[in-house]
């Protein structure tokens, strides 16, 4: 609140008082009192003004100060009422009860859009594991059927199962911190599993897998890492589709105080226009429309896990040469308890 | 013949999984109610539980702490729900093992079959015709002639050897090796027989692997 514009904002009132002092001293003029009255009186008058506007001004200060400056620091602004005190004067009080109501209905209406979502996010997870139980009575009743039932219906029903997954991972995502359990993890385990997960779609394929120098140990939550090394290496066998020996390479080196997991393929590669952009939300570009197959939601949900379990997503790429994924993870010692 | 016991409430996964078990070779009996769970299957005296942790009328976690306390029976625990692996991962439960769903079928038996011999106590050694197979070593032995196997041929042997005169798809050795961090590729398997193979004919057990047109390998 500044002082220049209040006294500006309060001209009318200034100027009544001056009105009111020159009228009073023509008026004592007109009745012929002395000189000295009349300037005693001028004095005391102004300053009987200046400390009126000067006193209003003080209390109001307190209030309206405090409030544009809170408002500018708030991140989050409509906390700004927890931030102030209950002003003394009338238009003050009136302010801060309009803004206790219209922050009361508004939290209202946000949480009612939250427990929508949220309830939605339920049932989504609920449906997750639902679906989960026909897909694993479909996995073992291909397995029984073995002589009848050909590889093609194998890889559909894996198909189903990747795409349950991701979903469910997509509505835990955001709200996972809850859910994560830090532990020091091997990354040989983490990326056997998924090798053993993607066995048939690598050999059908004809890809290679190399994987060397992998055992390697680092803080994170396996089960969430093991979902994005899944992700990353459903992406390279989907992209991979170049005729000559398709190759994934896994491998750890360190980079800094930390390592780095990288998963490079030789498949298509990303034109270097699309790499800043592969992890928004529902990006598919060039490769996304010549392939048909991508819903964009792959790299963002592990750019976002990334960043919620502290490591950092890292890609390179070149057109018709290669695609190198890698998550490096810091030297996070904070997550080490005991 | 080994017996395993399912505790699994979807009745399409139960009746699979049974089918499953008993054309692997073991015998197999599923819950029919899930009343008296914990008597039901201390009853049966089965030589493993193959149980889901989301089961009707009792928490899992209750369920296997009820059964430590009567028998050591091996427990392999099924789970559907990341959460819950999260709690089976801290082992506070007492299982064996744990696998998730939807579970690779030839992992599940071999996760079984790793549980049932480790329970035997682990065998180092076993024996092969007149021959030492030393599986920490790598080696078979007959008399003085030692042969090395490298990992991915004992592997194989390994489990051509458990299976001894029963037909071994190709996918279900391929499994194994996946499983074991060998991630070959076919050319390489086939490579793989043909040198353990050689190796089996060098100690005088010719064609000791058959192979089966579309079906597998059998060792006899």
């Amino acid at each position: 609140m500044k002082f220049g514009k209040y006294i500006k904002d309060k001209l009318g009132i200034i100027a009544g008082y001056a009105g009111f002092v020159i009228f009073t001293y023509l008026l004592m003029m007109a009745f012929h009192s002395q000189l000295q009255m009349r300037i005693m009186f001028v004095i005391v008058a102004v300053i009987f003004v200046i400390s009126v506007i000067a006193f209003d001004y003080l209390r109001k200060y307190k209030f309206y100060d405090s409030l544009v400056g809170h408002l500018d620091e708030l991140d989050q602004k409509y906390l700004i009422l927890d931030t102030l005190d209950e002003p003394d004067f009338y238009e003050g009080k009136l302010v801060y009860s309009a803004m206790y109501d219209i922050n009361k209905s508004m939290t209202e209406n946000v949480r009612k859009y939250r427990d929508s979502v949220e309830d939605f996010k339920d049932f989504i997870e609920i449906w997750v594991h639902e679906i989960k139980l026909p897909i694993a009575s479909l996995v073992l009743m291909c397995h029984n059927n073995r002589d009848v039932i050909t590889r093609k219906y194998v890889d559909q029903v894996a198909r189903l199962d990747a795409y349950a997954d991701q979903v469910l991972y997509y509505v835990r995502a955001e709200h996972a911190s809850a859910d994560y359990r830090f532990a020091e993890t091997n990354l040989k385990n983490v990326i056997g599993r998924v090798a053993v997960k993607n066995k048939d779609m690598l050999l059908d394929g004809d890809i290679s897998l190399n994987v060397h120098d992998v055992d390697e140990c680092v803080v994170t939550d396996s089960k969430w890492l093991e979902f994005m090394v899944n992700q990353i290496v459903s992406n390279s066998i989907k992209y991979i589709d170049r005729g000559q020996e398709k190759t994934i390479e896994i491998w750890v080196e360190p980079v800094g105080d930390g390592k780095a997991l990288h998963i490079k393929d030789n498949g298509i590669g990303i034109p270097q226009s699309d790499i800043p952009l592969v992890c928004k939300k529902s990006f598919t570009g060039e490769n996304g429309r010549k392939h048909a197959k991508s819903t964009g939601m792959g790299l963002y949900i592990i750019d976002n896990l990334c960043r919620q379990l502290g490591h950092k997503l890292n890609i390179a790429s070149k057109v018709d040469e290669y695609t190198d994924v890698s998550i490096v993870f810091g030297h996070n010692d904070i997550y080490k308890i005991g | 013949m080994k017996k395993i016991f399912v505790v699994e409430d979807d009745e399409s996964i139960c009746e699979e999984l049974v089918q499953i078990l008993e054309n692997e070779g073991y015998e197999a009996e599923s819950l029919k109610s899930f009343d008296n769970t914990k008597d039901n299957i201390l009853k049966a005296a089965p030589n493993l539980v193959l149980m889901d942790i989301n089961i009707p009328g009792i928490n899992g976690r209750n369920l296997v702490k009820e059964i430590r306390k009567e028998s050591d029976v091996p427990i392999i625990m099924v789970t559907s729900r990341t959460s819950e692996m999260d709690e089976v991962l801290s082992m506070s439960y007492g299982a064996d093992d744990y696998i998730t769903k939807p579970y690779n079928p030839t992992i599940l038996l071999l996760r079984i079959a790793a549980v049932l011999k480790r329970m035997e106590g682990s065998q180092n050694t076993a024996s092969y015709r007149d021959a030492e197979v030393n599986f920490s070593k790598g080696t078979i032995s007959k008399g003085d002639q030692e042969m090395v196997l490298t990992k991915n041929e004992m592997i194989i042997f390994q489990l051509l050897l458990a299976n001894r005169e029963k037909i071994v798809s190709r996918d279900e050795i391929m499994t194994d090796l996946w499983d074991n961090d060998e991630f070959v590729n076919d050319n390489a398997l086939t490579v793989n027989i043909s040198r353990l193979r050689g190796k089996l004919a060098d100690l005088g057990y010719d064609d000791a692997i058959e192979t089966r047109k579309k079906q597998g390998y059998r060792l006899v």
